[in-house]
């Protein structure tokens, strides 16, 4: 009994101490800039990541909001910082209006050990605040691809994970193959960094309207991929538009049947 | 920030610095500075070790041979001990069961008691392990050495009848024998599918050994065969030599398809052999050996010594739980990255436990360890490639101080000369461990 006590007074000690250390995010201008002079909720949006990430190049990051919210309010952005990386941008998401739960997953890079952050505006200008630390054992920033990749979009992918129907949350996978070049890495040959390029955006709309868009930075692992929800009334088409930062533009699509 | 942590800040300058001086540069000399510093008094605590594998039966001769008054105990279920190292060997029928075989016959002649059953629950207030016997045994002193345990159904399908279809062979014995008794009645012209995990998992370059040795197989028995690896993450250890020498020796045989190019598998029919992908393309194999996602050995979730991850965090002075006191975790079970969940590391890390264990038993502070660690893995019988490093604590997390892989293009030479040091690393830790001489 005595030992379950002071593990427990050493749980509370811990507890104490993330709580603390949570306001880390405070001294982050990117993240500060983004709440705008906002006060976030810091109950409600959860972030999962692995405790320790291997491969910095490529971290699996899924953020969640299931909190409360007043009537009528909807979750409108959500957007995700790595403060520790030399850009701490990652990606922002915009979600479709009428959105009160959040199901997000996508892979970052993490150039080394940090605390990632994400943020929730809703819309009537709420924040919430997540945030993890994350322990980097190779950095994402000196993996290299491998074999030289083609700069340009291929392959875009998209599946349903599960059956769609009626006013049912859909869970939508989708990814392109691309190196997002950061502009960061060295090539190996010059003095100079791999110029950067990046995949800019990418837009879901279903039937015509849009229901999801996301746009990457430097933060997005290469070869982007995003898994979130729609909620189709009709049966139709999704249709998923990808576009670079040269403009160019790969679409593909998915048929919608209950 | 964990109660050990506390313990240490504790420690004065001065004391540091003499223990540096005094030179933990590996275990080894470790533990004979640690008798020395015990000043020989007699140590007669009961330490009990649980799973005789790499980490385990090292962790309990060491301990014995450090402290022989120490009463020590290993439970481990199985007579004869497999290892996962070299069994892609036996699966490749360059090596039989019985050449990897080993037992606890020096464990017994140096004086600990082996028991073999299962451990079933440990309760860290009675400080009691019961055991599958019926019986308990007590400890003052705890080293849990549980390697990995599946996580059945993480991958859709795929669960412990799965597995007698699609085995994993990711613990070597039964499930070893199975997937050999499946490439011998493959069908020339058939594929062998292997699907590996997202990290972490038991011995990184393992499924791509696997796959290398498989292949060799294949061109010399049934040689329209191909193999097809389909991988949940697009880097894996030792890619750029392993890609090499796939393209050397193997040609197009062996396939490789990565996260970003739809090879995360997530469903998995063992009765058809077949298994989906993230982006829903279907694969059929003649043979299909899936390496799924672990976790640490149960043990260890009864002891409560995991956390949220399903592995188990530990003080990396002395590899005991920050969850538990006095129990200690060894090998593959543990979040000690960048160390891997290898053999090499297992048998490193029970030798920094047992010194652990007796300087804590005579009222030491533990000095301050590094390990080393080599994965060699073998492209074919005569092409060797391997990966080294040595790590040290660096502001209180184990870190990687200096390392590297075989130098790329490098000559037929000095890749058959690795196959040959892989064979003698094989028989030098065997000893190590459990004293196997062949």
């Amino acid at each position: 009994m005595i030992a379950r006590a002071l593990l427990g007074t050493f749980l509370l000690i811990l507890m104490t101490a993330t709580a603390v250390a949570d306001q880390r995010w405070q001294r982050e201008d990117s993240v500060m800039a983004a709440l705008d002079g906002r006060v976030p909720v810091l109950e409600g949006l959860a972030l999962e990541l692995p405790l320790v990430a291997e491969d910095g190049s490529s971290v699996n990051l899924a953020v969640k909001f299931t909190g409360n919210l007043e009537p009528g309010e909807h979750i409108q952005t959500v957007r995700l910082f790595a403060p520790g990386n030399p850009r701490p941008e990652v990606a922002d998401y915009s979600l479709s209006a009428h959105t009160t739960s959040v199901d997000i997953a996508t892979r970052v890079r993490l150039s080394e050990s940090q605390q990632v952050v994400a943020l929730a505006i809703t819309s009537q200008d709420r924040a919430f605040i997540a945030t993890r630390d994350v322990r980097v054992t190779v950095s994402g920033c000196l993996v290299g691809t491998g074999e030289q990749a083609a700069m340009t979009m291929q392959n875009p992918r998209v599946a349903f994970a599960g059956q769609a129907s009626k006013g049912q949350p859909l869970t939508v996978r989708t990814l392109i193959n691309h190196p997002m070049e950061t502009g960061l890495r060295p090539d190996g040959e010059s003095a100079d960094e791999v110029e950067q390029q990046l995949v800019e955006s990418l837009t879901a709309t279903l039937n015509g309207e849009k229901v999801f868009s996301s746009r990457f930075y430097t933060g997005t692992s290469a070869n982007p991929y995003v898994q979130f929800r729609i909620v189709p009334e009709q049966t139709g088409e999704l249709q998923l538009t990808w576009q670079d930062q040269n403009g160019d533009v790969v679409e593909t699509r998915q048929p919608v049947q209950f | 920030m964990t109660n050990k942590s506390i313990k240490n800040q504790g420690l004065t300058s001065s004391r540091r610095d003499l223990l540096k001086l005094m030179g933990a540069a590996s275990a080894l000399p470790l533990l004979g500075a640690c008798s020395s510093l015990g000043g020989s008094k007699e140590l007669s605590a009961r330490v009990v070790v649980v799973g005789g594998g790499f980490g385990g039966a090292t962790a309990a001769k060491y301990l014995k041979r450090s402290a022989p008054q120490l009463d020590v105990t290993l439970i481990e279920p199985n007579k004869v001990f497999y290892t996962c190292p070299f069994s892609n060997l036996v699966l490749a029928g360059m090596r039989s069961m019985d050449s990897i075989s080993h037992n606890y016959d020096e464990l017994r002649a140096l004086g600990v008691r082996v028991i073999h059953t299962t451990a079933q629950d440990v309760d860290p207030v009675s400080r009691t392990v019961s055991l599958g016997d019926g019986g308990s045994v007590r400890y003052e002193k705890l080293l849990l050495s549980p390697g990995i345990d599946i996580r059945w159904n993480a991958i859709e399908g795929y669960d412990q009848a799965a597995a007698e279809h699609a085995p994993h062979a990711w613990k070597a014995g039964d499930q070893t024998r199975l997937l050999r008794r499946q490439i011998e009645a493959m069908d020339d012209g058939g594929v062998f599918v292997l699907t590996a995990p997202a990290n972490p998992f038991r011995c990184p370059p393992g499924p791509y050994e696997r796959a290398s040795l498989v292949a060799h197989y294949l061109s010399q028995h049934k040689p329209r065969s191909k193999v097809l690896i389909l991988d949940a993450k697009d880097n894996f250890s030792k890619q750029g030599l392993f890609m090499q020498g796939w393209n050397e020796v193997h040609g197009d045989r062996i396939e490789w398809v990565g996260l970003s190019g739809d090879g995360k598998v997530t469903r998995v029919d063992a009765q058809k052999r077949e298994v989906e992908t993230e982006f829903g393309t279907i694969h059929k194999a003649s043979v299909l050996n899936v390496v799924p996602p672990q976790k640490a050995g149960f043990i260890a979730d009864r002891a409560g010594v995991t956390n949220e991850s399903g592995w188990v965090p530990v003080d990396p002075m002395t590899f005991e739980s920050t969850q538990v006191n006095d129990i200690y975790v060894v090998g593959d079970a543990t979040l000690a990255a960048p160390m891997p969940k290898s053999g090499f590391a297992a048998n490193a890390q029970g030798k920094v436990a047992a010194a652990a264990i007796i300087a804590s038993l005579e009222g030491q502070r533990p000095l301050e360890p590094s390990w080393a660690n080599t994965c060699y893995s073998l492209i074919n019988p005569e092409y060797g490639i391997s990966v080294a490093a040595v790590y040290k604590i660096q502001e209180g997390l184990i870190s990687e101080t200096s390392g590297g892989v075989s130098a790329t293009d490098a000559s037929a030479t000095v890749r058959k000369l690795e196959a040959e040091y892989a064979v003698g690393w094989y028989n030098a830790i065997s000893q190590d461990t459990w004293g196997t001489r062949r």
